[in-house]
């Protein structure tokens, strides 16, 4: 499945990154990384972008950035 | 042929900038009041709604003229003279303020 | 004295700008880096015999060349002329930090690091071995609270040490495991002489694929393309052998060396929990209550600033007011039938600049809310919320702001618009958003729109206000949409990957610094600016004057005016003091200065006080100003009274005749044959065109030209009389609304994009579409023989469809991130 289908508050951990430049760059400095874990904090009210933690950070991306981070649960 | 006046005064009013509605009045000492209107960048107020109240109810009213001033006789007891150029453009004078 | 150039490097949100603050003490010089719209900070102080020059850099969260910021700091830290930099990590969020720091040490430059908010690292319960640290990175560490200004003279005492030292403060400290023979095997093949950049750096660059080192290569060394074919070959053969890219592997080896060292260093962590910030946005980003308390926030914001602000300038206009008299009191008197050009002109340009200055009691407001929304960390969620709804039309969701304060509903300020888009990520959406502001709801436009709608709209105010002031909303919507899509294709646009960063209690102090940049950079760049503008402009109607025949008669009426003066004052027992024209001229100018002094006294004292003092000045003028009993007196006031209005109204027609005589008329009638399609003639074509440039009381003048002088005191009756119908108002009311606000917002939109180009896009376009849509409506409506409300209706309709279809093209491809 891909980052935007965790469900709220479940840890998952990142299995491969589909993406290029400058999008690729950006995820990697705020610590997309495969192998590492990620928590789904919440859906914006909108339903679109999503916070995500990652590396005691909190992140928040739009869902067709989402898309192009393959994860698995634990 | 006034309203076009009016009409073209109200483009020039509308000029840039944050303009606050400004009004002044002086008593002429002849039992009538003048009140000089306008806003803070020179705009003139010509054309502008001016009205005189007194408990809260209009006793008279008019228009700014050309000069951008507003002549009326003093009523009796207390009242408040209002130039409304708009919602945030309001400016209101209490008649004891007015010394003569 | 030796001079000492130190670069203030760290993550966003690490706390850099308050150890600036405390470093510089508030002696910042701000510019602009060159060819970008990126606070360049700069300051400098002194210490020990040493000059210490520091640059702020702009907060990054890493040094890869994608965005300009990125490589702005790469540049400023790798330029020769830079001595030391001082990196700032933030103690409660090391591990990241030290990711930012891994990178920075195969910069190969001596560094010191400034151990930023050690206190809040405390109250999470972790603590470090500095010590440790300070072996590992081989860089000096620095205890800092920026706050309490703690650290202070150790960080200023180190510099001048690292400086001096003979020792290497360049680290080795990280090694690339299974890479490191591979990048060894390029640093061999890279020739040294030519190169400025240290060996180890560049090749770490090329594994990581870096497109200005390998520019960087190939423009200064001869073997460069052995060099890339090589390094391709390595890269493969490592993919294959480890089953990772050479990228992935280099970022994940700098976040477990950071680990390690995070690691080494801790002692007795507690997990560190978010719990206050995650309790806050429970709420705050909560399903249900987001929205409410954001409009809620918004709508206090708008109050305070906007409306209480503008409350306060009626207590700071007079403050202006007075300057302005006292200013052009040093210039020469009025004549009787005119007034000095040099007069004029002080008069105008205080005028100009007075429209400018009163803003900054509503500015200090919007600024020192903004700087706390800022400052506590609420900005990017109000991005977060909100961003679904402007994506749709190529805007972002930090566009939220500018376009709130640009007026989203009742009126609002487009400078301060302009001014917050400065923060935008995403460098597309923002000159989408800036170049949008300009049709939004501006503030000043309300009095004419309410004196329109007055006269031809009396039953149906409300409605058209409510549909005036929210049409604007769509068409900008619309507008950014095209942009986007046609003349900002080209520009940077990034994925919208934001931190949420930990709610921060902020500083007073830094929230003034905050506020007095902006408000010092608005006075500097704007009034400056709008100074040398207004001169043109002064110039542009005062030029050519009026005709010598023209002239003549009006100097007839003048002369004619004085005449029936005297013929009325001739038996009075008062004539000898006012027979002299002269005295006549001394007592217009006696009588106009006091009326301007007494307008704004509200206290008796006070209006003695200046009573005495004209009575002293000129008692019998002063009689004659205020005649009381004083029969014969009266007459004269009457009979003056009668002079002045007729004065007025010669300086009026002067006025009138010298602007259609001017630049500005012939351009109103020069556009003529295409604004008679929207029932626009060159008298309003003038007027619109002075409206936008000129700001000051040539309203009635205008007026006059249509020579007539008869008033109506009800203006609910005039619009029977009127050749304007509401058809045509309607028309006009949409030009108004569309075209740009002011002169200080373009120059603000000049301020931030850096170029003139986009300037006069933003200035042109607006007013392009504005005189598009009144055709639009008046032709149609003249055909489909509308009434005005009918017509704004349906043109309402017409815009919101447009916008809804708008909404629906896609506007970008991940593809785009190149």
């Amino acid at each position: 499945m891909t980052l935007d289908e965790i469900q709220t508050n479940k840890v998952a951990i990142i299995k491969e990154i589909n993406a290029q430049g400058m999008l690729l760059q950006k995820l990697y400095d705020m610590g997309f990384i495969e192998g590492n874990k990620i928590k789904m904090i919440r859906k914006s009210p909108l339903s679109d972008p999503i916070e995500v933690e990652v590396l005691a950070y909190h992140i928040s991306l739009r869902i067709q950035e989402a898309k192009s981070i393959k994860v698995t649960y634990e | 042929m006034f309203k076009k006046i009016l009409l073209v005064s109200a483009l020039l009013v509308s000029s840039a900038s944050a303009h606050t509605a400004v009004m002044t009045c002086f008593d002429n000492g002849d039992g009538t009041i003048t009140c000089e209107g306008g806003f803070s960048d020179g705009a003139s107020g010509s054309g502008v709604a001016m009205y005189i109240k007194q408990n809260d109810k209009k006793v008279s009213e008019g228009l700014m003229n050309e000069d951008s001033e507003f002549t009326f006789t003093k009523p009796q007891g207390e009242y408040n003279v209002n130039f409304d150029a708009g919602k945030g453009h309001l400016v209101s004078i209490k008649g004891q303020d007015i010394v003569e | 004295m030796n001079n000492i150039q130190v670069a203030l490097v760290g993550q966003p949100n690490c706390g850099k700008s308050t150890i600036f603050n405390m470093l510089t003490n508030i002696k910042q010089h701000i510019a602009n880096y060159p060819g970008v719209t990126i606070d360049k900070k700069s300051g400098s102080f002194n210490y020990k015999e040493s000059k210490i020059e520091v640059i702020d850099l702009p907060g990054t969260y890493s040094f890869s060349s994608y965005s300009v910021e990125e490589k702005i700091t790469r540049d400023y830290i790798l330029n020769k002329d830079t001595d030391i930099i001082i990196n700032t990590v933030d103690a409660s969020n090391l591990r990241r930090n030290l990711y930012l720091t891994m990178q920075l040490l195969d910069m190969h430059k001596p560094m010191i690091i400034a151990f930023n908010m050690i206190d809040v690292a405390k109250q999470n319960g972790l603590e470090f071995d500095l010590k440790k640290l300070q072996k590992l990175t081989n860089a000096k560490i620095i205890e800092t609270v920026a706050s309490k200004k703690q650290g202070l003279d150790e960080i200023k005492e180190s510099i001048v040490e690292v400086k001096k030292s003979q020792l290497s403060h360049i680290s080795n400290a990280l090694h690339y495991k299974e890479l490191q023979k591979y990048i060894d095997l390029i640093k061999e093949l890279i020739d040294n002489k030519s190169l400025t950049l240290s060996k180890h750096y560049i090749s770490v660059k090329l594994f990581e694929n870096d497109a200005q080192i390998i520019e960087y290569l190939k423009q200064n060394s001869n073997n460069a393309k052995q060099i890339l074919d090589y390094l391709e070959k390595l890269k493969e053969e490592f993919k294959e052998k480890f089953n990772i890219s050479c990228e992935q592997y280099i970022v994940k080896t700098r976040y477990e060396k950071a680990d390690e060292f995070l690691k080494a260093c801790s002692i007795n962590t507690k997990k560190n929990e978010r719990t206050f910030s995650d309790k806050i946005d429970s709420i705050v980003l909560n399903k249900y209550l987001a929205l409410p308390i954001l409009a809620s926030i918004i709508f206090t914001l708008y109050q305070l600033s906007i409306v209480y602000g503008y409350e306060l300038t009626t207590i700071t206009w007079p403050i202006l007011s007075w300057l302005k008299t006292t200013v052009v009191s040093f210039f020469p008197q009025e004549n009787i039938d005119s007034i000095p050009y040099i007069t004029q002109f002080a008069i105008w340009m205080m005028n100009s600049v007075n429209a400018l200055l009163n803003y900054l009691p509503i500015f200090f407001i919007l600024f020192f809310l903004l700087a706390i929304l800022e400052d506590v960390g609420y900005m990017p969620r109000m991005a977060f919320i909100l961003d679904r709804l402007f994506v749709k039309f190529g805007l972002h969701g930090e566009s939220t702001l500018p376009l709130v304060l640009s007026g989203i509903f009742a009126g609002g300020c487009a400078v301060p618009g302009v001014m917050a888009t400065k923060g935008m990520n995403d460098k597309k959406a923002q000159m989408a958003t800036m170049l949008t502001i300009p049709l939004m709801n501006c503030l000043a436009k309300i009095p004419f729109f309410t004196l329109i709608l007055a006269a031809f709209f009396q039953a149906d105010m409300a409605l058209m206000m409510f549909l005036i002031s929210t049409v604007t909303i769509f068409v900008a919507l619309s507008v950014s949409k095209v942009l986007t899509l046609t003349v900002l294709k080209a520009h940077e646009t990034t994925p919208f990957i934001m931190e949420l960063p930990s709610y921060h209690i902020p500083t007073l102090r830094g929230i003034f610094i905050k506020v007095f940049d902006k408000i010092w950079l608005y006075l500097k760049k704007i009034v400056t600016i709008v100074a040398a503008v207004a001169v043109v402009l002064f110039v542009l109607i005062q030029f050519p004057g009026i005709s010598k025949e023209k002239k003549e008669e009006l100097d007839n009426k003048s002369k004619n005016m004085q005449s029936i003066f005297y013929k009325k004052i001739q038996t009075n027992k008062y004539y000898s003091h006012l027979d002299e024209k002269d005295e006549l001229k001394a007592f217009i100018n006696f009588y106009n200065t006091y009326r301007s002094k007494r307008m704004n006294t509200t206290s008796k004292e006070k209006a003695k006080e200046i009573d005495s003092k004209y009575k002293d000045i000129n008692p019998y003028f002063f009689l004659f100003t205020k005649p009381k009993r004083d029969k014969e007196a009266k007459k004269i006031n009457r009979a003056f009274k009668k002079l002045l209005k007729t004065r007025k109204a010669l300086f009026r027609e002067t006025k009138d005749e010298k602007v259609e005589n001017s630049a500005l008329g012939s351009m109103g009638k020069f556009f003529v044959p295409l604004t008679q399609y929207a029932g626009f003639d060159w008298k309003i074509n003038v007027a619109f065109l002075s409206s936008f440039a000129a700001r000051e009381s040539s309203v009635a003048t205008i007026g006059a030209l249509y020579e007539s002088n008869k008033e109506d005191p009800r203006s609910s009756s005039i619009a029977s009389s009127s050749s304007y119908t509401p058809l045509g108002a309607v028309a006009i009311i949409i030009f108004m609304a569309l075209t740009p606000p002011c002169i200080a917002t373009m120059i603000m939109i000049k301020v931030q994009t850096n170029s003139y180009k986009w300037m006069f896009f933003a200035l042109s376009y607006p007013m392009v579409l504005g005189l598009l849509s009144a055709i639009f409506i008046f032709q149609v409506g003249s055909f489909l023989n509308l009434s005005g409300v009918e017509a704004m209706v349906y043109f309402y309709i017409f815009v919101l469809s447009i916008t809804m279809l708008l909404s629906l093209i896609p506007n970008y491809k991940k593809e785009n991130y190149v």
